[in-house]
């Protein structure tokens, strides 16, 4: 080993350029507008308190919020994330007039290669991209799943049966390919393979289209995998939080120290969002299974949240604020947006 | 006048510099990001007063306080990544660079914040000891303690490390 400075200077060399003047503005102005409305309301208790007659805030000077600063969603901090914003384009793709009424209030959007698929109130649409048509492929009520590819879509159709959509061909399609027990319904995809579960009976199984379903249920409640589908995070009869490998179907680690669940994780379950008695907690998804008790609680954050390679994205319930979380789940940066905003999945691999 | 004039340009021209040093103080990716951000938001918001001054050293000077601040709230559970034994123990010849790396990395993340910060200053800042203890607001002869048990832990963790003595200046 060298000197301690060639060594220190090697190991610099590692460092990203984590510097963004337009995110550093906005926490600043976001910081001066907190702080303005903290010194208004401490000035009307006083003045309350001394019974002053009139508030003078109009002339709040240069402490005052100020439009300067002109927040933009495109900035560095929502880099890896795409958002749909109502009548606008997605990633390009450009919806057909009336998409909205078709669709009703879109819930969550993915990106594919052909398109987007859209999951609306009134059903789940595919829409080519930069053409006029837009396909149904599951009516109202039926929660489709896109795979981590972006490559198909699944859904359990009105008649009970698994449907499949292979979204990667030309002409997008769905086809009925098996019809399933009841109760059981399709939860997401694990690679190529779908996780079926059975929520009343607290039991799931990966099972690939086409082939027969047979008797290989797996005790626990499944709550995500990895997008290649090789790690599974399940919850264990007895509450615990386990890591379950998809090829053996062993659980490989266990983490039983409160009742977590997982409200999001990165494709690689590298990062976790988790969730407990109400209250948000974030992880890292390596050393969760031996220090549960590292988790960084965030508080209650209802909506939408996606991991965007870096960062955490989430958009508020009604669509109108989003905000960008580093790992350690302190706010990296926070923008209002135009109520309707759903952050847009984006294939992985 | 736009409150930030000139913010942009000094991010620009100086963001990478105070990224080093962030990596280095932090040793992985998210936390020096979130250190370089929250800083420079806090140099944003008093842009105006710091603008003709020295803005990289007041940078540096939050980076390095907010740093030790943070590691008393929640680094305690801080960890090292890996066993140092086993680290340098498992290197193989075509791996050495990554495994001294990794050794380095580790052993850092051994260090207290303060340790860390004013071996961070010396060893790659190139800071005095005088500008070190007026960007950690103590006296230069807590910076030689810190030094002194700094090196002390790196030579036990690491004793093929070349350390150089304190000249003391």
């Amino acid at each position: 080993m060298t000197g301690v400075r060639d060594e220190l200077a090697r190991l610099a060399g590692e460092a990203l350029d984590y510097a963004d003047a337009e995110v550093a503005i906005r926490r600043a102005h976001r910081r001066r507008v907190r702080n303005t409305v903290a010194s208004v309301a401490t000035a009307v208790l006083v003045a309350i308190g001394t019974a002053v007659p009139v508030l003078w805030l109009r002339d709040a000077g240069e402490a005052a919020p100020t439009s300067e600063v002109s927040p933009s969603p495109d900035s560095k901090a929502t880099d890896g994330v795409q958002l749909y914003r109502p009548n606008q384009t997605i990633d390009g793709v450009a919806l057909p007039p009336g998409a909205q009424d078709k669709t009703g209030e879109i819930g969550r959007v993915w990106r594919t290669a052909h398109g987007v698929v859209l999951m609306g109130t009134k059903g789940t649409y595919f829409a080519y991209n930069n053409d006029p048509i837009m396909v149904l492929l599951a009516p109202a009520g039926t929660p489709a799943t896109v795979s981590a590819d972006g490559r198909f879509a699944a859904w359990v159709g009105d008649d009970g049966a698994a449907w499949v959509a292979d979204l990667s061909q030309e002409l997008v399609t769905g086809a009925p390919v098996m019809a399933l027990p009841q109760g059981v319904r399709v939860q997401q995809w694990a690679g190529d393979r779908l996780v079926l579960t059975n929520a009343a009976r607290a039991r799931w199984m990966l099972w690939r289209p086409g082939d027969a379903i047979g008797a290989m249920w797996q005790d626990g409640e499944f709550r995500t995998s990895d997008g290649a589908g090789t790690m599974a995070l399940v919850i264990d009869g007895t509450g615990c939080l386990v890591r379950v490998n998809l090829s053996t179907l062993g659980e490989e680690e266990k983490a039983c120290d409160g009742s977590f669940t997982v409200v999001e994780a990165s494709p690689d379950l590298k990062w976790l969002w988790l969730e407990r008695n109400g209250q948000h907690l974030l992880a890292d998804g390596e050393r969760f299974f031996q220090d549960p008790v590292g988790v960084r609680p965030i508080g209650a954050m209802p909506g939408q949240v996606v991991w965007s390679g870096r960062r955490w994205v989430m958009v508020s319930a009604d669509g109108t604020l989003l905000r960008v979380l580093s790992t350690s789940g302190s706010v990296f940066d926070e923008m209002d947006v135009e109520k309707g905003t759903v952050l847009v999945e984006m294939p992985s691999g | 006048m736009n409150r930030y004039e000139g913010f942009e340009e000094f991010v620009r021209a100086r963001g990478a510099a105070l990224s080093r040093t962030a990596y280095l103080l932090c040793g992985d990716h998210s936390a020096a990001e979130e250190l370089v951000q929250d800083s420079l938001a806090r140099a944003a918001g008093h842009w105006r007063r710091i603008v003709n001054t020295n803005p990289e050293g007041y940078v540096r000077k939050i980076m390095v306080n907010q740093h030790t601040s943070w590691w008393r709230r929640v680094g305690r559970r801080e960890r090292p990544y890996a066993d140092l034994t086993a680290v340098m123990e498992g290197g193989r010849d075509d791996a050495q660079v990554t495994t001294e790396r990794l050794a380095l990395v580790t052993a850092l993340a051994a260090l207290a914040p303060k340790q860390r910060a004013v071996i961070v200053m010396r060893y790659y800042e190139d800071m005095s000891q005088a500008e070190i203890a007026e960007v950690l607001g103590v006296t230069t002869g807590t910076v030689k303690r810190n030094t002194y048990d700094a090196l002390r832990k790196l030579r036990a963790l690491l004793p093929t490390l070349d350390l150089e003595p304190e000249a003391g200046r």
